[in-house]
């Protein structure tokens, strides 16, 4: 009697519990909604650790703050954030949009670089085809990623690593990576803490009240960070963190010197570029036209709890969901959408571009960074370093101007939506593995295997740029290579546009293939002034017979020696016939006498219509007077 | 929208011309072969009667026949096949044809010019109520050359904007929107000039048949 009473009892109020817990997580926190103060919110808060539990600066030991304890406990929903754009790389439900920059894989010795990306950006290979677990990839490049997404490592795709991910920690999102305005802030030390393995320390580090010593690199698989013994050699030092005690106020909580508009410097630190030319350095550069006109990087990328930065590119609204990103574009801001109820040009006092005496076709086929941003276009392109590819910022950097990957800017290309804008061009470099027409690379370790037998390849990794590689490089070692693959697909090298592989005769054979082609990626800044914009001069700033922006040479990178003075012209990314354009530009050399000739001859005919006009009139002022005699 | 406006001009054109050419060609159709050469002959500059002046004119008048078919096809095409705005070599081609028209139309407008200025006699009915003249005769043959006088001074009334909005356009006088509405002048202006072309040069063909008809006839009984 009792069983049938509770079972019925149970199913009234299951429904309630599950519902109170879905309704939790929808739960808005105090964070997560703004009351619409324009104030600054005042973050003097706890801190967390991993497991949830306040921080005092005398624990023993003393643990680091988790950003996601900290920072989720009451106030901001992580699951929301950790969705946003700088996190959701890996993500396969979401469209990527446009291609962007991408990881890039450098081994100066095997002679490659790759551009790798989570992201289904066409040209990009994933990490593990390479051999990169998640983990290792955060080891990698985590240097200039704010956390989250794969750094959040699921066990389940990194097998190998379940143990180091025990010692090492996640590398959960890093509020403080754009969020801190503390001047003491030090994203170099970041960097600094993953390359130690110190993910779960990383974050912490970079607090001005905070200091991170010693390295989880160097502790065995079964170190446990909550309970530390002393590591068997007294030169190693086990991973710990000291904060600074003043910081704390009576109730242990600390100020952090948080802001919604992110300062330009945190952006700078992963999106800084410069060309790698001695002759221009940083201090001769200008900046860009908006922050010099003192706007923020995040006036127009902005993003609301769920972190959808607008990205900014032309064509964005149609896969973002953030309601900005029509409005935030070049033309959203300079020229409004004439489809919108309400005016949308002008925001921040954007200048509205009156584009005089430029045909309109120019608009159809061209993006607007291609007259105003990047560098101006010179005879060759030149090489371009930038944070993530380069690692900028961080400490004992390398400085060279031929540090690899080689990154060639600005390259005039055409998009995927059929408009020429300008990019950065990376011209892939790896060894991979051919089945039928499908061609990958190969894992790196393999790769390296193979190449420790060969010393040309051991002698350049010290220059950090390419190594010398010859033709008959390639071919020893793709022989050395196809004795070890078997039946496994045929052994090819990619590099400078060319596939190398040998055929049945073993002879070497470089062919174009589309796997060599370049991937670029669209630049968008530093926009230049308007007197600084291409064509401000006329039109032969770019319809002249040697023009850069038509018949620019573009650097064609290659590790093989024979093909280093190797050089495409820019028409051919452009996807135009030469020939045709060629033409046109010699046209302009008569364009003056032809608009002359036609504004004379278009006088001659308004001097005939006048004439007869006049003569016409005249007839009827006769015809008139002749009628009022007779009358 | 311009797209929709010149398919429909050009085919109710091309539909009246060819039903006036029909009733034309039944009305002689004993005579039908003959017609046919002599509208190819009337066409010709090579006949042996002219002198040079005429022979320059004819050289005139079919550059700008050619360079206008030039222009016809090259600017009209992309916009009749939805192909949007005029670039490439079709581009490099109307603009090349556009001088030899300009250049070509502006010499014949000045040795025709007189030759189409409008008289009593174009305006019938008009006179016949005013003061009682009794010149209007409303045949074919009036609506011929009145037809051709206005079109002469239609063309050379649209040739001027037809000009003057593409090459005011290439200075940086003007904005984007402002280019817009320049273009917007330049294809109606060149809409109407073709209408006004195309008819011109068909009542042209016509009303020099006739002439070559007649003439025949003359010196038959001569």
């Amino acid at each position: 009697m009792k069983k049938t009473i509770r079972i019925p009892f149970i199913f009234i109020f299951l429904p309630f519990l599950f519902g109170s817990i879905y309704g939790n997580s929808e739960e808005k926190l105090i964070g997560d909604e703004s009351d619409g103060s324009r104030a600054i919110s005042v973050h003097r808060i706890p801190l967390l650790d991993d497991e949830g539990m306040e921080i005092d600066p005398d624990d023993d030991p003393v643990l680091p703050f988790s950003m996601r304890r900290t920072c989720s406990a009451d106030c901001h929903r992580y699951e929301t954030i950790s969705a946003g754009w700088h996190f959701n790389a890996a993500t396969s439900a979401i469209d990527h949009g446009r291609a962007g920059h991408p990881w890039i894989y450098v081994n100066a010795s095997s002679g490659a670089q790759i551009p790798l990306s989570y992201r289904s950006w066409p040209g990009t290979y994933r990490p593990e085809q390479i051999g990169l677990s998640p983990w290792q990839f955060v080891l990698q490049f985590g240097r200039h990623m704010p956390g989250g997404g794969v750094g959040e490592f699921d066990e389940s795709q990194n097998p190998d690593a379940i143990m180091r991910i025990f010692v090492s920690g996640k590398l959960d999102v890093n509020c403080l990576s754009c969020h801190d305005a503390d001047p003491a802030h030090d994203q170099a030390e970041y960097a600094l803490q993953i390359a130690r393995q110190n993910f779960r320390w990383a974050a912490a580090a970079t607090a001005g009240f905070a200091a991170v010593s010693g390295a989880a690199a160097k502790m065995p698989d079964t170190y446990d960070y909550q309970m530390p013994e002393p590591p068997d050699d007294p030169k190693i030092i086990s991973p710990s963190i000291v904060y600074r005690e003043t910081e704390f106020d009576e109730k242990n909580r600390v100020f952090f010197h948080l802001v919604r508009q992110v300062p330009n410097e945190r952006c700078y630190f992963c999106h800084s570029s410069k060309p790698a030319n001695p002759s221009r350095e940083k201090w001769m550069m200008d900046e860009d036209v908006h922050l010099a006109a003192g706007l923020h990087c995040v006036d127009c990328h902005r993003n609301g709890l769920d972190h959808t930065i607008v990205r900014g590119y032309e064509g964005e609204s149609a896969v973002s969901t953030n309601p900005l990103a029509i409005s935030s574009s070049c033309e959203g801001c300079h020229l409004g959408d004439a489809e919108s109820i309400m005016p949308l040009t002008g925001r921040f006092s954007a200048p509205v571009p009156k584009h005089a005496g430029i045909p309109l076709v120019h608009f159809e086929k061209m993006t607007c960074t291609v007259c105003h941003s990047g560098p101006w276009p010179e005879a060759k392109t030149q090489l371009v370093k930038t944070s993530l590819a380069h690692g900028l910022g961080i400490r004992n950097v390398d400085k060279s101007e031929t540090a690899l990957p080689h990154i060639v800017t600005p390259v005039f290309a055409r998009q995927a939506n059929g408009k020429i804008a300008p990019h950065h061009l990376l011209w892939p470099a790896f060894w991979g593995r051919r089945n039928g027409e499908q061609i990958e690379p190969l894992v790196i370790e393999f790769v390296k295997t193979i190449l420790t037998k060969f010393e040309n390849c051991e002698t350049i990794q010290t220059t950090r740029d390419w190594p010398e590689f010859s033709l008959e490089l390639i071919k020893e070692v793709l022989i050395a290579m196809q004795a070890q693959m078997e039946n496994d697909g045929k052994p090819v090298y990619i590099g400078g546009g060319k596939l190398y592989a040998l055929d049945e005769n073993d002879t070497l054979i470089a062919n174009e293939h589309e796997t060599a082609e370049p991937y670029g990626w669209p630049i968008a800044h530093d926009v230049r002034p308007a007197a600084q914009s291409l064509g401000v001069r006329g039109c032969e700033d770019c319809h002249a017979v040697d023009a850069p922006f038509f018949f620019g040479d573009v650097i064609v990178d290659s590790p093989l020696v024979c093909e280093r003075e190797n050089v495409r012209t820019m028409i051919e990314f452009e996807e135009l016939d030469a020939a045709y354009m060629k033409t046109l530009a010699a046209t302009f050399v008569f364009r003056p006498w032809f608009k002359a000739a036609m504004i004379v001859l278009s006088i001659v005919l308004v001097a005939i219509l006048l004439w007869y006009g006049f003569q016409a009139l005249h007839c009827v002022m006769n015809f008139l007077s002749e009628k009022e005699d007779k009358l | 929208m311009f797209q929709i406006l010149s398919i429909m001009i050009f085919l109710i054109l091309v539909f009246m011309i060819t039903v006036h050419f029909a009733f034309a060609i039944a009305s002689h159709a004993a005579r039908r072969e003959q017609c046919r050469m002599q509208l190819i002959r009337s066409i010709g500059f090579w006949s042996e009667k002219i002198r040079f002046l005429h022979k320059f004119k004819q050289f005139l008048y079919l550059s700008a026949m050619v360079s206008f078919t030039a222009l016809l096809l090259s600017g009209f095409f992309p916009v009749v096949l939805g192909k949007g705005s005029l670039s490439g070599y079709p581009l490099l081609l109307h603009t090349t044809a556009a001088a030899v028209f300009v250049a070509a139309f502006v010499l014949l407008a000045l040795s025709w010019a007189p030759h189409f200025t409008f008289c009593a006699d174009d305006f019938p009915i008009f006179m016949r109520k005013t003061v009682g003249h009794s010149v209007a005769f409303l045949d074919d043959r009036w609506r011929g050359v009145f037809l051709q006088k206005l079109c002469f001074w239609l063309m050379l009334i649209l040739v001027v904007p037809l000009i003057l909005s593409i090459v005011i356009s290439m200075y940086p006088f003007f904005d984007a929107t402002a280019q817009n509405s320049l273009i917007s002048l330049h294809r109606l202006s060149a809409l109407f000039l073709s209408v006004a072309a195309i008819t011109q040069t068909y009542l042209l063909l016509i009303s020099k048949t006739n002439k070559m008809e007649s003439d025949n006839a003359l010196e038959k009984r001569g």
